[in-house]
């Protein structure tokens, strides 16, 4: 039986397995031995790893109620005091959206082209699923609960010297999309397909990945796999 | 109140977060620091919007901030391995009624850790140290779930065999 022991040792120990494949393989086992001996040293590095495991020490208890503790309060105010100027993300989002907006839905298809560096990395990033950089992002994740998007993360850094916001956000369904703001603009992708006039919206694709970049007051980039998704953000963002 | 309730959750999920960033950092005292430097950007973020899940989401800050600081580090590997070799002494995070478990085989295991590509630790550190499922693992890392579980076994056997005499779980108990 040709098959792959160290997938097959994967999906076993972690669970992954229908009952009607892991009785197959359970069986299976006793039978191979490159199988039997994946699943052994996984078991083995389990349970070294697992070894390591400590309570929190009590002083790092009180460490972390003084640091809350002594942490200001802010006010309700959207815009705390920030790293970089204010900017207005959803206001603008209230009011009807001026020809000024622009958005870019890049979609790239993965061969190495001339990519302009800050796509890349943001192209990049979204697939390892990180962010820009640990930052604390001067603007609260944007609302995009309608579309059952739930923010999981938010980080600020830089992209090929651009300084970038990500916010990523998971469905339940487990799709994923990251919006990334930049006071600067995105470059264009090559390949880019314009989706209203000339400075409008345009889209590219890189492998699966789908990004979509919009010009507000700030320059925005949505990345994801699901197309559909990524253009329904844009929308929910008024930039479409 | 609010921070009350951000206090509340963040103790809960305290151990597993303390686990987490003992084994992304490979000491004890930036565990700590990386646990408070969590602690604050997971309060402000908090206080600007409540997570309907804080597990994952202390998780994914704490992830976040590990890579920053990875990132400031990575310019001086040899004062983390040195670290990790060096501590043959009880471990200072610990508690009394833990420290007697901190044997020298655990620190050991926890030097292997840091010997793991960093795709593989942090995938062992989430479901083995922290106790994710790889679900929820797959969800703070944003990558699918096999991707996740083949990262997690490779790192398994790279520490079976980093680790070939030790026999698990025996030295403990």
């Amino acid at each position: 039986m040709r098959h792959d022991a160290e997938r097959d040792a994967a999906r076993f120990l972690g669970g992954a397995m229908s009952p009607v494949e892991r009785e197959e393989f359970t069986r299976h086992l006793l039978a191979c031995n490159p199988c039997w001996s994946e699943v052994e040293q996984g078991r083995r590095g389990r349970r070294l790893a697992e070894s390591t495991r400590t309570a929190a020490p009590g002083a790092l208890r009180d460490r972390v109620r003084a640091l809350v503790e002594a942490e200001p309060a802010r006010t309700p105010a959207p815009l705390p005091a920030t790293r970089r100027p204010a900017r207005h993300w959803l206001a603008p989002l209230g009011v009807p959206v001026a020809a000024a907006a622009a958005v870019a839905l890049i979609l790239t298809s993965g061969s190495g082209t001339t990519e302009p560096p800050a796509l890349r990395e943001a192209v990049a990033d979204f697939s390892d699923g990180q962010l820009p950089g640990a930052q604390l992002p001067a603007l609260g994740a944007p609302d995009l609960s309608r579309l059952n998007l739930s923010p999981v993360g938010a980080g600020g850094g830089t992209y090929a010297g651009l300084d970038v916001d990500g916010y990523a956000y998971r469905d339940d369904a487990g799709r994923r999309i990251v919006l990334y703001l930049s006071d600067e603009a995105f470059p264009e992708a090559p390949g880019a397909r314009r989706m209203a006039g000339e400075d409008g919206p345009w889209v590219a694709q890189r492998g699966d990945v789908t990004v979509l970049c919009a010009r507000l007051p700030h320059a925005l980039l949505v990345v994801g796999q699901d197309d559909q998704l990524v253009r329904q953000a844009a929308s929910e963002l008024g930039v479409l | 109140m609010g921070d009350d309730a951000f206090l509340d959750a963040f103790h809960e999920h305290l151990d597993r977060l303390h686990n987490l960033a003992r084994g992304l950092t490979g000491n004890a005292q930036d565990a700590e620091d990386l646990v408070s430097e969590t602690c604050l950007l997971a309060l402000r973020g908090w206080r600007r919007q409540r997570p309907d899940d804080p597990a994952p989401w202390f998780a994914t800050i704490c992830l976040n901030a590990a890579r920053s600081s990875y990132r400031r580090r990575a310019a001086r590997p040899v004062e983390v391995w040195a670290d990790s070799w060096l501590a043959a002494q009880p471990d200072p995070d610990a508690d009394t009624a833990h420290a007697a478990l901190v044997s020298l085989d655990t620190l050991r295991v926890r030097a292997a850790m840091q010997q793991l590509p960093e795709v593989q630790l942090q995938a062992i550190t989430l479901m083995d140290l922290a106790g994710y499922t790889a679900a929820q693992t797959a969800s703070i890392i944003g990558a699918p779930r096999g991707t996740v579980l083949a990262r997690v076994h490779r790192g398994r056997k790279v520490l079976a065999r980093l680790l070939q005499e030790e026999v698990p779980g025996a030295a403990r108990r």
